[in-house]
Formats: structure tokens, C-alpha cells, sequence
């Protein structure tokens, strides 16, 4: 079925790119958890759905969960997910009158939104001109600025010369930190310690950025630290910006977020109020609509400066959809149809506490590197206050294309205690065999005095890494286990010695035999 | 009843383990000397009584590795048969600059004869969007280049040899 929608050229909201209007069919431009959590907020609506997938994703869970789905390109994403022209087309070819970005990916590309809205399709998210002045770093510190935000002393000049970024890192003083103006999410900041490191830092930084965003201008902030990362959840509609309070989300490797809850431990009362209202000031200086966040940074003595603006849905978005109730996604769907938020800033309030912990395929124990390979073993925590996002199956095939996100375990408790007596029980309940993964990190973060007293700052972790990732021992039953398994599954190793195909064997020694000879042991 | 002498690595450390298996019962020899009473629960599931309490465990075994998750916690063991060269891995010295990942080769910034110093710089990979240095092991000279910026390299292979030292 096709549903030609003719193209308005003035858009309703007199210039920013926005069209919103109801639709019947959705296309997901993403893989993944966030797109099967976005396909099911759809069918929950009543939408029909359509996934797009790259080669890798034929059989993907997120393909599956969709009414059907859409073959972009091959599996690497600058040939599949991340080309507009075939997202676009994919939509049009299956009647789709609407498009999610998710997180990642094109979720901040403003060049999306405008193609919808050439395209004649409702992109479900902030208009182009507000995600276009947010993306840009150096263009929302000003912003910031003339909304009375306070931001974070640093450069974001056009001069992106080194011998100009040189002398600016110098001003600022060591350690900086090293931005992509138009990135995201981590990905590609580098804390450089001194002027020596600068040059290689730079030049490193410019090529990330221009790999994973097209674009290698600079932004050079003061290091600040110890901080905490505190960021404030946004909706706006056609009536203005609310917030729906802040996500904690201190807990950080490689500058990514890897626990983040609400509320925050660090935040009392008035700062909660103060930072909530800056939020909802820049939110609605640039005209924002839809789900968004704004970070800040928390220093010791309660002052918080912003950080940047996601315009997008977070990875982290269920924290809050825990504690306030909301359904962000659906909020999302609602919005872009035209409707309402439906809630005032005085009709939200928290509830309880929430803790998200993001599952990665990744080797805690070696610098945090992305593991590949197929997940062989896959058990999902289950029972009350549990909620398990995650875009796997048992036999999937974990590749290097994409970010190593598995799931997302996102636990709810009357209070933070009881918030963390269940994470470590569903931590410990969850079970991921076949890829390294970083669960068991996860659970000693969970017990840590630091983390338990919620005095987690944003480099904590690697100021403890060595604690821990603390070589465990294993207890005599777990070697049992290990060899009763071993003994079980040895008739592969017994095939391939058949084959000669394992060198440096003893062909006459009893371990090689395994007849039932035996030596050191009575009956 | 079967048995046998096992190394079972964890990270760096190394478990050897004489066990024996008969029956409902495995013996551990060595240290830990003790026995316990298993049960086979069904398929990838299996149980241990540790002073009359269950230990249960899945598990799945791919080649050398075999994964264990048991108590809550995921074990990644090495299987080894003591005095067997192992399949892979035991080539890693401080000769030697390897794949930490499999990725992509982005850029090789030294060439066979350069002298390099402890940390400098001569590989770029990038993996699942992150980029990562991978740096010299020690001061010496550039034996072999193998591999190329552009290509990809699959996790713990060589990319890159110094000549050995002479001590």
C-alpha cells in the first residue's frame, strides 16, 4: 500500500521544519534495543511498523518484532542505517507516514527531519532548526549563554587552526577535553593531560570526528574534576517545555555513561528546581519539541554548568518513564501527530527510584574493548520492578559495526536501597554466554562503597578500575563445575585429536586417552 | 569415569585442575582436594552440592573456551591440556603489537626499519566507532609490518613485529 501525502511548503509553525499530523504506519531508522522499544511503543498505539535493517540485521530481532521490514545496504552503517536518501525511500516504499530516528545513528542529524519533511513525512522528534543549533557545540554554548545558562569556560571559535586551539587549551589550562563539535554521547572526547599530548590529540580527535560525524571542528572545554553528570529530562509540544527531573549518570567508562538513575543522590531539592529551570529555558529558547535532555555537570560545591543537549530519546530514557510514570515514547508518537503532552510541570512528580545498567558486548578487564562474537547462552531477569530492553536473541551474532549495547537492565525500587537489592538480584539472574560482556563489572560497580553511597563521580571509575577488575578466584564448586562441564563437552576436543588436527599431544599419555585410567585417587 | 589433568585460565591466572569424574560424583585433586556430588539438570544446565547447598550452573563450550555461569557470576576459562601448545594467544610477547579487537586498520604510522621508543604511537584501529592508539610495547626497531591501514584484522593478531633484542 502507498500513501501519497502531498507536500506542504510553508510548514504550520511558520519556519521550523515541523510537521505534524496524524499517520497510520511507522518506519524505525534504527536496530537494536531502541528499535524494538520504539516498535513496540508503536504497536501499542495502534501504528503499523516497519524496521530497516542492513545485511548484517537480516534475521535481527528488531526485523522480527516489526509488520515488516525494509533492506537497506550492506552491513556497515555509512552504506545502511546512516544513509538518509534509503531511510527516506524505505518509508516511502512501504507507506510509511512517519519516521523515528532512535539514538545514534541519524537521531541528531538535522539533514533527516528535512528530508521528511520533503518527503512529505512526520519526523518524530525536534524540529531540524532546533537539533541543527543544539548539535552544534559551539552554537549552543551561546545559546546557553543568552538564555542565562551557565556553561563551562572553553573555546568554540571558528579558528580550528592547532597553533590557535594550542594557545586556547593553554588559556583554559590543562587538562583540557577535546570535543567534536558535532558529536554526541561520548564518542569521541579526549581528555589530554598536558601540551605534549595535545598534537596527537588533536589530530586523533578530528579524525573520530570526522568518521563518525562528518565534521572535525573542535570544541576545547576546562577539564573540570571531580564532577558529577546530572542531566534533565524535556518535552516540548505546541504549548511549551516542561522537564521531568534529572538522570544521575555519573557512572562512566571512556566518557560513556555505563549506570545512570533517578533521582539523583547529589541533587537536594532547590538545585533539582534550579537546574530543572535552566533546562526548560534553552529547551525553549531554540523552540524545542518532543523528548530531549540537557546535561550538566555538577561541581562539589552544588554550582552546575550545561554540557551539551541531546536532541533525541536517550539510551537512558527509561529511568524517568520509571519514576514519573510517563511513557516517553509514546509521548514522542503523540506529539508528532499533533497532539498534546498532556501534563503540566505541577501535575509531574518522582516515584521511588530507578537504575538503569547498560549491558555491553565489551572486556571490562581490557580497557573496555568491544567484544564480538554470537551469543550462545541468553537468560532475560525477570519479576516485579524489573524491566529488560534489549534487542538480542539466543543464537545472535554480535558484529564490530555496531555499538556494543546489548540491553538494558532498568530496575525500580520504593526507595535506592531497594532499588539496588533487586539490580544485583537481576543482575546476577541474567546470563550472557558466548561474548564477553560486562556483567559481572556491573555487579562489583553495584556493591562498591562509592557506588552504594552514591558518591560516584564522573571518574571514579577510573580512578578504581584496578579494584575493580580484581582477578576473582574461583571457589572449589565453580572448578567443579568448570570440569564436570569440561568433561561433558570434551567428545569435541576427543573429535578434532582424532583428526590429528592438535599438535603437541602424547599420543600414550592417559589424558589422552581417556579409558578410565586414573592416578591419585582411591575408590 | 573419565578424567584428567586440565588448565583452566581465568584472565591471567592459571588453574590447574586434576579431576575425575564418575558417576553422580567429580573428584578435585590438588588444590582444592575435595569431592562433590553433580547433577546434569538437562542440556546446558548443571549442578554441584557444595556441604549439602546447590550450585547450578549453565554453561557453553566454543573450542578452547568454555563459558561458565555460576552464582551469578560469568566465568571465561581457558581450556588447556597441560604440555599441549596452546591454539593461539601463546605468541604474544613484548615483540609483538596485536589486534586488541577485531576492527579496521586505519592508519599504520611506522615503517619496517623506524625506530620506536616505549609508547609511541603505530597503529590506528577503530572498532564499533571508537578509535583506539595502539602503541609500542617497548623501545626498539620495526621488524614487520603486518597489516595495512584499511584493512581489517581480527582480534589478537599481529600487526605489527619488532626485532627481537639480543640479552
Amino acid at each position: 500500500m502507498r500513501i501519497d501525502r502531498p507536500c506542504t511548503s510553508v510548514p504550520a509553525d511558520g519556519g521550523i521544519l515541523l510537521r505534524r499530523q496524524p499517520f497510520d504506519r511507522i518506519l524505525v531508522a534504527n536496530r537494536g534495543e531502541i528499535a524494538v522499544r520504539i516498535l513496540r511503543a508503536a504497536r501499542e498505539c495502534g501504528l503499523s511498523t516497519v524496521a530497516v535493517h542492513s545485511s548484517a540485521d537480516a534475521n535481527a530481532r528488531h526485523v522480527r518484532e516489526a509488520d515488516r521490514s525494509m533492506f537497506l545496504g550492506p552491513a556497515p552503517a555509512t552504506e545502511s542505517y546512516l544513509c538518509i536518501d534509503k531511510v527516506i525511500d524505505a518509508a516511502r516504499e512501504s507507506g510509511a507516514g512517519a519516521v523515528h530516528p532512535g539514538y545514534g545513528f541519524l537521531a541528531e542529524n538535522a539533514a533527516l527531519p528535512e528530508a521528511c519533511e520533503d518527503a512529505g513525512l512526520v519526523f518524530v522528534g525536534p524540529p531540524a532548526a532546533a537539533m541543527r543549533a543544539m548539535g552544534d557545540k559551539a552554537e549552543a554554548r551561546q545559546i546557553a549563554l543568552k538564555a542565562g545558562v551557565p556553561v563551562v569556560p572553553g573555546y568554540e571559535g571558528d579558528d580550528q587552526s592547532d597553533e590557535r586551539l594550542t594557545a586556547e587549551a593553554k588559556a583554559i589550562g590543562f587538562p583540557v577535553l577535546i570535543k567534536p563539535s558535532a558529536g554526541g554521547g561520548g564518542k569521541g572526547m579526549k581528555r589530554i593531560a598536558s601540551e605534549a599530548e595535545l598534537a596527537l590529540g588533536l589530530e586523533s580527535a578530528r579524525r573520530e570526528a570526522r568518521s563518525s560525524f562528518g565534521n572535525d571542528r573542535l570544541v576545547l572545554e576546562r577539564y573540570l574534576d571531580p564532577i558529577r553528570h546530572v542531566e534533565i529530562q524535556v518535552f516540548g509540544d505546541a504549548t511549551g517545555v516542561v522537564h521531568l527531573f534529572e538522570r544521575e549518570c555519573s557512572v562512566q567508562r571512556r566518557h560513556q555513561k555505563i549506570i545512570e538513575e533517578a533521582p539523583s543522590p547529589a541533587l537536594n531539592a532547590e538545585t533539582r528546581a534550579q537546574m530543572g529551570a535552566a533546562a526548560v529555558r534553552l529547551a525553549a529558547a531554540v523552540g524545542y519539541r518532543s523528548a530531549g535532555t540537557v546535561e550538566f555537570i555538577l561541581a562539589p560545591d552544588g554550582s552546575f554548568y550545561f554540557l551539551e543537549m541531546n536532541t533525541r530519546l536517550q539510551v537512558e530514557h527509561p529511568v524517568t518513564e520509571l519514576t514519573t510514570g510517563i511513557d516517553l515514547a509514546h509521548a514522542q508518537l503523540r506529539e508528532a501527530m499533533g497532539g498534546e503532552f498532556g501534563y503540566s510541570q505541577s501535575d509531574l512528580s518522582l516515584r521511588g527510584h530507578a537504575i538503569e545498567f547498560r549491558i555491553y558486548a565489551e572486556d571490562p578487564d581490557s580497557g573496555f574493548l568491544p567484544s564480538v562474537g554470537r551469543i550462545a547462552v541468553y537468560e532475560r531477569p525477570e519479576g516485579p520492578g524489573v524491566r529488560f530492553d534489549s534487542g538480542i536473541d539466543e543464537g545472535a551474532e554480535v558484529t564490530v559495526y555496531y555499538d556494543p549495547i546489548l540491553a538494558k537492565l532498568v530496575v525500580w525500587g520504593a526507595d535506592r536501597d531497594a532499588a539496588l537489592l533487586r539490580a544485583r538480584r537481576a543482575l546476577a539472574e541474567t546470563v550472557l554466554l558466548g561474548v564477553r560482556t560486562n556483567l559481572d563489572f556491573l555487579q562489583t560497580v553495584t556493591s562498591h562503597p562509592v557506588f552504594t553511597s552514591g558518591n560516584a563521580t564522573t571518574r571514579w571509575i577510573d580512578q578504581a578500575l584496578a579494584d575493580l577488575t580484581e582477578p576473582k578466584t574461583p571457589s572449589a564448586p565453580v572448578l567443579a563445575l568448570a570440569a564436570v562441564a569440561e568433561h561433558l563437552t570434551s567428545g569435541a576436543a576427543s573429535s578434532r585429536r582424532a583428526q590429528g588436527t592438535v599438535p603437541g599431544g602424547d599420543p600414550y599419555s592417559p589424558w589422552e586417552q581417556l579409558t578410565g585410567f586414573r592416578i591419585g585417587g582411591t575408590r | 569415569m573419565s578424567g584428567g589433568r586440565r588448565i583452566f585460565r581465568l584472565g591471567d591466572e592459571a588453574y590447574e585442575v586434576e579431576s575425575f569424574v564418575h558417576g553422580d560424583q567429580v573428584e578435585l585433586h590438588g588444590d582444592p582436594n575435595t569431592s562433590f556430588t553433580f547433577r546434569r539438570m538437562d542440556g546446558d544446565r548443571i549442578e554441584v552440592v557444595s556441604n549439602g547447598e546447590p550450585i547450578r550452573a549453565r554453561f557453553f563450550r566454543d573450542g578452547d573456551v568454555l563459558w561458565l555461569h555460576a552464582g551469578g557470576k560469568t566465568h571465561r576459562f581457558e581450556v588447556e591440556v597441560p604440555g599441549r601448545s596452546r591454539a593461539h594467544g601463546a605468541a604474544a610477547t613484548r615483540d609483538d603489537v596485536l589486534a586488541p579487537m577485531t576492527g579496521t586498520v586505519r592508519e599504520v604510522r611506522v615503517a619496517a626499519g623506524d625506530q620506536v621508543s616505549l609508547g609511541d604511537p603505530v597503529v590506528v584501529m577503530e572498532a564499533m566507532k571508537m578509535e583506539h592508539v595502539l602503541k609500542a610495547p617497548r623501545d626498539g626497531v620495526v621488524a614487520e609490518i603486518r597489516c595495512e591501514a584499511g584493512a581489517q584484522a581480527e582480534a589478537q593478531s599481529v600487526l605489527l613485529r619488532l626485532e627481537a633484542t639480543e640479552s
